[in-house]
């Protein structure tokens, strides 16, 4: 052990004492490295220096040039070679390299008295590369000492070349001289240089601990990363616990690339019945350790309200108000939610913000965006109201949920991959399994970025629908008059005689045209004024839900009446929405508690004696049925 | 949808005249929400309304909400077929009806 790392710090643990040795220790074999070139650098200098004394170019008594000049050079080389030959692996190198550096200066100083003043500094200089003040003094301390006794032989003269500044003095005014005006001034210069060399040594050890600190810290949060990140990627759902049941009704598949060490994504799915599967996907704000603290909290409360609310859009308003409560301003979180019955394929969806689902019907060629009503993020505002819209997946359709990292994915030319790349690279990978089609995406991706880094957390879901399980009874509704159709029933009203058809456009001012279209046929039928209000508020309703939400082209109307009761059916091209499976809002809560949402199905509901809907060639089915009054 | 508004004071009585549905809702609502600055009594008139959709019952929940803060909102003269949709609707039992 080496004393000078104790300087400054004479108390410290044993183990801290003996890393810090270990990090001085490196720094000295490096700096042994140093001085060895230095050794080398003053040989070939000193070797100038014999040819410019022998040639005559420096004004030096030749039979003293062989004199000073031999030994300063072998005492250079002996320990250059010495030195190398251990590689500067041994403890006592720095100390027998100094006193050569000491030695050979020292002789070269009597032979050139005053062309050289430099000389006296190099060992000093050259001693706080190994960054230990208590070695620096040492270095310093021994050059005086030899540069004392190189001047007081040269005042002397008993040997080497005299001061030609004070050649013409007696000896004793010569001695004295020579130590006052040319030893002195020097010497005190010397230890200026001396100082600001200690306070460089003392700095770089400060420096050098510094940076050991900063590694040992780096590579505790690299562990500390890694922990996270197998943390985080074993809290996502392993795919392979879902139940048998779920596997032969479901195919899932989902990963989630992290940008950075831990990603702000996250998916989830949870079976939460033997005929519910919740399906979840989320994009937190911003991405690291902050996002990736955000997401576990977030991911947690979306779980535990997922397993007492069975409503995506009621979740997704309780869980808003939670994370808005926690105050973290700035943070928010995108949220899909959606719940899948996998007994018919009935998926009821909110999002809060998240972007739109891509879906795959079975028998088309194309995935295309499944443009659902969007909230506002989760987090961002103190009450926020979500809503939900239902589909029906059919056997063979695929569902697919990502994140922003996706769509977003820069390459170089900050171009971005876009949804329509998105899209058609999920038609052409769709055929295999929903993992391949996965892992193929992100290929795809990958390929387009080409060499500019993942910026985003990236994360897939997807899922695809192997069969209906058995088909649930129809349910019975509260009022016992209205049956709801599965797929596969045709609704009676269908069978009838159509008298009567209008086509219209998705325009709110088609429902007035629609409504001046039935009046002279309902008069034919002798309606009463509240029969006609009341299938006018059905038309109303219906045309109103598929003229704003259903992306509809064309909406088809017709007019049936039956001996017993008088039909309606409303066919749309728009997405598949079945508004008799709509939760009824709770007509008990006052008013001020209440979304609005609802209330013209459940309004339809009531006021016509039967409703019925189904989906058959593309299209939207909607039967309602009034019965006549005696 | 036509709006008759009569105003006294802080009271405030309007008269639909139509229907409140997709179309009559939005325009009765622009009509109406940048005159309720202080009002305290808010009187709807339904006499001459064929029916209200779901748009009119969200107005409905709308224009309450509001006056939940500032004061007191009464319908008049609302007829059979109203009256049955706020029924089943659940709206009966919260608006007053004079």
């Amino acid at each position: 052990m080496n004393k000078d790392h104790h300087w400054k710090e004479p108390v410290h643990s044993l183990k801290k004492n003996f890393v810090t040795d270990q990090i001085f220790w490196e720094n000295e074999v490096q700096a042994n490295q140093l001085v060895l070139h230095s050794l080398v650098a003053c040989l070939i200098v000193l070797g100038f220096f014999w040819v410019f004394a022998l040639s005559g170019v420096f004004d030096i008594d030749r039979s003293l040039i062989s004199m000073f000049f031999l030994p300063a050079s072998v005492s250079l080389v002996i320990p250059a070679v010495v030195c190398n030959l251990v590689k500067g692996s041994k403890r006592w190198v720095k100390y027998v390299m100094m006193a050569a550096v000491i030695i050979a200066a020292a002789f070269i100083d009597r032979v050139m008295t005053f062309n050289v003043p430099l000389l006296i500094i190099i060992p000093v200089v050259l001693s706080c590369r190994y960054y230990s003040g208590a070695f620096t003094v040492l270095t310093a301390m021994a050059t005086s000492v030899a540069f004392f006794v190189s001047s007081w032989i040269g005042a002397l003269r008993v040997i080497g070349s005299p001061d030609m500044n004070f050649v013409a003095e007696s000896s004793s005014e010569y001695l004295k001289n020579i130590m006052l005006q040319s030893f002195l001034p020097k010497w005190m210069l010397f230890l200026v240089v001396a100082g600001v060399c200690f306070e460089i040594a003392r700095c770089g050890r400060n420096m050098v601990l510094n940076q050991d600190k900063i590694t040992k810290f780096n590579t505790r949060v690299e562990t500390e990363l890694e922990l996270a990140n197998k943390i985080q990627s074993q809290a996502l759902p392993p795919l392979g616990t879902l139940s048998e049941e779920t596997n032969q009704r479901v195919e899932l598949a989902a990963r989630m690339i992290p940008a950075k060490e831990v990603g702000g994504d996250f998916y989830d799915f949870i079976e939460l019945d033997e005929n519910h599967l919740a399906l979840m996907i989320a994009d937190v704000a911003d991405k690291g350790i902050a996002a990736a603290l955000y997401m576990m909290m977030a991911k947690s409360v979306l779980e535990n309200r997922l397993m007492t609310t069975p409503s995506p859009a009621q979740v997704l308003e309780k869980v808003n108000a939670q994370l808005f409560d926690k105050k973290l301003k700035g943070m928010f979180v995108t949220v899909w939610l959606g719940i899948l019955d996998m007994r018919n394929g009935e998926l009821v969806m909110a999002s809060a913000g998240h972007e739109y689902p891509a879906l795959k019907r079975n028998g088309s060629d194309s995935f295309e965006l499944l443009r659902d009503k969007h909230g506002f993020v989760l987090g961002g505002l103190k009450s926020v109201k979500y809503t939900e819209s239902k589909i029906t997946l059919n056997e063979g359709d695929i569902l697919f949920v990502y994140t922003d990292g996706v769509p977003e994915a820069n390459n170089i030319s900050q171009e971005q991959f876009g949804t329509d790349r998105m899209l058609r690279s999920l038609d052409s990978h769709c055929s295999g399994t929903m993992n391949d089609m996965i892992l193929k995406v992100k290929e795809d991706v990958d390929v387009f970025a080409d060499e500019a880094p993942q910026f985003d957390d990236t994360t897939m879901l997807a899922v695809k629908i192997l069969k209906h399980g058995e088909v649930p009874e129809a349910k019975q509704q509260p009022d016992g008059a209205v049956l709801t159709h599965k797929h596969g029933e045709i609704p009676e009203a269908e069978q009838q005689t159509v008298i009567a058809k209008l086509t219209l456009k998705p325009e709110l001012p088609e429902i007035e045209r629609a409504q001046q279209w039935l009046l002279p046929l309902e008069a034919h039928e002798n309606l009463s004024d509240k029969q006609c209000k009341k299938i006018a508020i059905c038309v109303d309703e219906i045309l109103n839900n598929i003229i704003q939400y259903s992306g509809a082209q064309t909406i088809e109307l017709e007019f049936t009446p039956g001996p017993k009761d008088i039909s309606v059916v409303i066919r749309d091209d728009g997405k598949p929405f079945n508004p008799l499976e709509l939760d009824a809002p709770d007509t008990s809560i006052p008013l001020k508690q209440r979304k609005a949402g609802g209330l013209g199905v459940m309004i339809t509901r009531k006021f016509m004696s039967r409703t019925d809907y189904s989906y058959e060639n593309g299209r939207n089915i909607f039967a309602a049925s009034l019965i006549r009054e005696e | 949808m036509n709006i008759k508004k009569e105003r006294k004071d802080n009271s405030l009585v309007v008269f639909f005249d139509g229907r409140l549905d997709a179309i009559g809702s939005p325009e009765a609502e622009a009509q109406l929400v940048p005159e309720l600055t202080g009002i305290t009594s808010l009187g709807l008139d339904f006499s001459k309304v064929d029916y209200v959709s779901s748009a009119g019952l969200r107005l409905l929940l709308y224009l309450d909400q509001i006056m939940e803060e500032q004061g007191e909102m009464y319908l008049t003269n609302v007829p059979e077929i109203v009256k049955e949709i706020f029924d089943v609707t659940g709206f009966l039992e919260y608006v007053k009806i004079v």
